[in-house]
C-alpha cells in the first residue's frame, strides 16, 4: 500500500535544499507518496526572527551547511543570487524582494500538478548547490520545470495571473505546518507525526518501515 | 596521536544527555580525549529565552526527545525533579534553583578528576533517562557517582568552600562555547570546529576520522 505523507519546504532554506534530494530519492526507490507544501521564508513570515536569534546562529548554519552537503556527497554554495534579499552581516532585509515570491509560487504550482517533489528538488538544486551563478538567467529555470515534467512558460503565466489565489494556498499551508506542530522547514509529516530538519530523516524513514514502507517494484 | 575534543554540556539539556552515551563510546573505542566543559542551561543563561522561543518549541521537543531515546533504545522520563525550576505553564524560570548551581559543579569538579564524560553519562542517564522520582534524594546520585569510578561524598567535600571558583570556570565555559562558535548544548568541539546538536554526533566522528582518529 502506497504510504501518503507531506513534506514542507522553502525555497530559501538550505535545509529544505538537503530533505528535498533525501526524500525524493526514497519517493523514487520506495512506495511513497509525498506531497510538497510550500511555505514562504522566515525572513518573510517572521522578519524579527533573524534579530531575535544569537548573531552566531548564521555563519553555524553557513558551516553546518557545507559540512553537512560533503558529508552526503551533494554540492552546496551561498545562492547566487540569493532567493531573499538580505545583508547577511546586518541582517537586514531588502523591502524589494524580487525573487521569492514567484519561486514559492511555482513551487506551489508544481505541487498542484503532481511533480512537487521532483520539481524542489532540481530546484532547490539549482539554487543552492553551488554549480550555477545566475540561477534566474538563461534557460536554468526552464530545464528544472522540463527535468520535473512542467512547462516553466505555462507556470509562470498561471503564477501572475492567480498570484492572490496561489498565495492564499500558501498561506494555508504555513497555518497546517503550525497546526501540526512547527514552524520550519523542512517538517515532513507522516501520520500525524512532524519530523523537523533534514537530520530527522532517519527517524522518519525508521517511522516509515514500522508502518510497512516497501520498495517500489 | 590521540585527538583533544571538548564537549559543552547542560544537566537541563535532553538533547545533552541523548548524545551522551554515543560520544562516551566513541571516546572509548576511539583514541579521542574528551573534555567536558559543563554550563548552566540556556534557563540561567537567559532567562527570557523560554518566553521568546515560539510556543509550539517546548511541545514539540518532548515528542522528539521520546522518539530518539526509542530509537537509540536509551530510557526517557521527564526529571522528577526538573534540574531547572520552571513553571511549565507560564515558562517563567524560578529565583528559587536548589538544584543546578551545586549539580553543575560537580561536572566541572568531575572533569577536573578526569572522569568528566563517565560522570556526565552516568548522572544524566539517572536524570534523564531512569524514571525514577526524586533523583536527588537517597542514593541515587552516590550510586550514579560510583558508577562513574567517582566518590560523591569527597566531591561534595572538596567542592565546599570552592563554589566561586568553579563557577569561574563554568563562566569561562560558556565564554569558551560562544569563542567556539555555538551557544547551545550539546556542542562537540574538535579542531576549533563545532558539532552542535544529537544529530551531529556521526558527523563529529567522520571529521575526527579525517583528521586522522585511530582505534585505541
Amino acid at each position: 500500500m502506497t504510504l501518503k505523507a507531506h513534506l514542507y519546504l522553502s525555497v530559501r532554506n538550505p535545509n529544505s535544499y538537503f530533505a528535498a534530494r533525501q526524500y525524493h530519492q526514497l519517493q523514487q526507490s520506495h512506495d511513497i507518496d509525498i506531497e510538497v507544501r510550500t511555505v514562504y521564508p522566515l525572513a518573510i513570515r517572521y522578519p524579527e526572527y533573524f534579530e531575535k536569534n544569537s548573531p552566531l546562529w548564521i555563519p553555524y548554519l553557513i558551516r553546518d551547511c557545507h559540512r553537512y552537503a560533503e558529508f552526503m556527497g551533494m554540492g552546496f554554495g551561498l545562492p547566487k543570487p540569493d532567493p531573499i534579499v538580505q545583508n547577511l552581516e546586518t541582517l537586514e532585509i531588502s523591502s524589494e524582494q524580487p525573487y521569492i515570491f514567484r519561486l514559492a509560487r511555482l513551487l506551489q504550482l508544481s505541487t498542484e500538478q503532481g511533480a512537487g517533489l521532483a520539481f524542489a528538488d532540481h530546484l532547490l538544486s539549482l539554487i543552492w548547490d553551488g554549480q550555477t551563478t545566475d540561477w534566474d538567467q538563461g534557460d536554468h529555470l526552464a530545464r528544472v520545470a522540463r527535468a520535473a515534467g512542467l512547462d516553466l512558460a505555462e507556470l509562470d503565466r498561471q503564477a501572475k495571473a492567480e498570484a492572490a489565489e496561489i498565495d492564499q494556498r500558501i498561506f494555508a499551508n504555513q497555518d497546517t505546518l503550525h497546526e501540526e506542530g512547527h514552524w520550519y522547514t523542512p517538517s515532513l509529516v507522516f501520520n500525524g507525526e512532524l519530523f523537523f530538519s533534514e537530520s530527522r530523516y532517519d527517524l522518519a524513514l525508521w517511522r516509515l518501515e514500522q508502518h510497512g514502507l516497501s520498495k517500489r517494484i | 596521536m590521540t585527538l583533544q575534543a571538548q564537549l559543552y554540556w547542560s544537566f537541563r539539556s535532553p538533547y545533552s544527555y541523548l548524545s551522551t552515551k554515543r560520544y562516551r563510546q566513541i571516546a572509548e573505542t576511539w583514541d579521542v580525549e574528551v573534555e567536558v566543559k559543563p554550563v548552566y542551561p540556556i534557563a540561567i543563561r537567559n532567562p527570557d529565552f523560554f518566553s521568546d522561543v515560539n510556543p509550539l518549541w517546548i511541545p514539540y521537543l518532548l515528542k522528539d526527545i521520546s522518539r530518539i531515546a526509542e530509537h537509540e533504545g536509551l530510557g526517557l522520563a521527564f526529571p522528577r525533579p526538573d534540574p531547572v525550576v520552571m513553571n511549565n505553564e507560564t515558562r517563567v524560570i524560578s529565583p528559587d534553583q536548589p538544584h543546578i548551581f551545586w549539580l553543575t559543579r560537580l561536572g566541572v569538579e568531575a572533569a577536573s578528576r578526569g572522569k568528566g564524560l563517565a560522570f556526565l553519562d552516568e548522572v544524566s542517564s539517572l536524570i534523564w533517562g531512569s524514571g525514577v522520582d526524586g533523583w536527588n534524594e537517597g542514593d541515587h546520585l552516590a550510586e550514579a557517582t560510583a558508577r562513574a569510578g567517582l566518590d560523591l561524598a569527597e566531591m561534595k567535600e572538596a567542592i565546599a568552600g570552592r563554589e566561586e571558583k568553579l563557577d569561574e570556570i563554568i563562566a569561562r565555559n560558556q565564554k569558551d562555547l560562544e569563542a567556539a562558535g555555538h551557544w547551545g548544548v550539546p556542542t562537540f568541539v574538535i579542531d576549533g570546529e563545532p558539532f552542535f546538536g544529537q544529530d551531529r554526533v556521526e558527523m563529529a566522528l567522520w571529521r575526527m576520522k579525517k583528521l586522522g582518529l585511530t582505534k585505541r
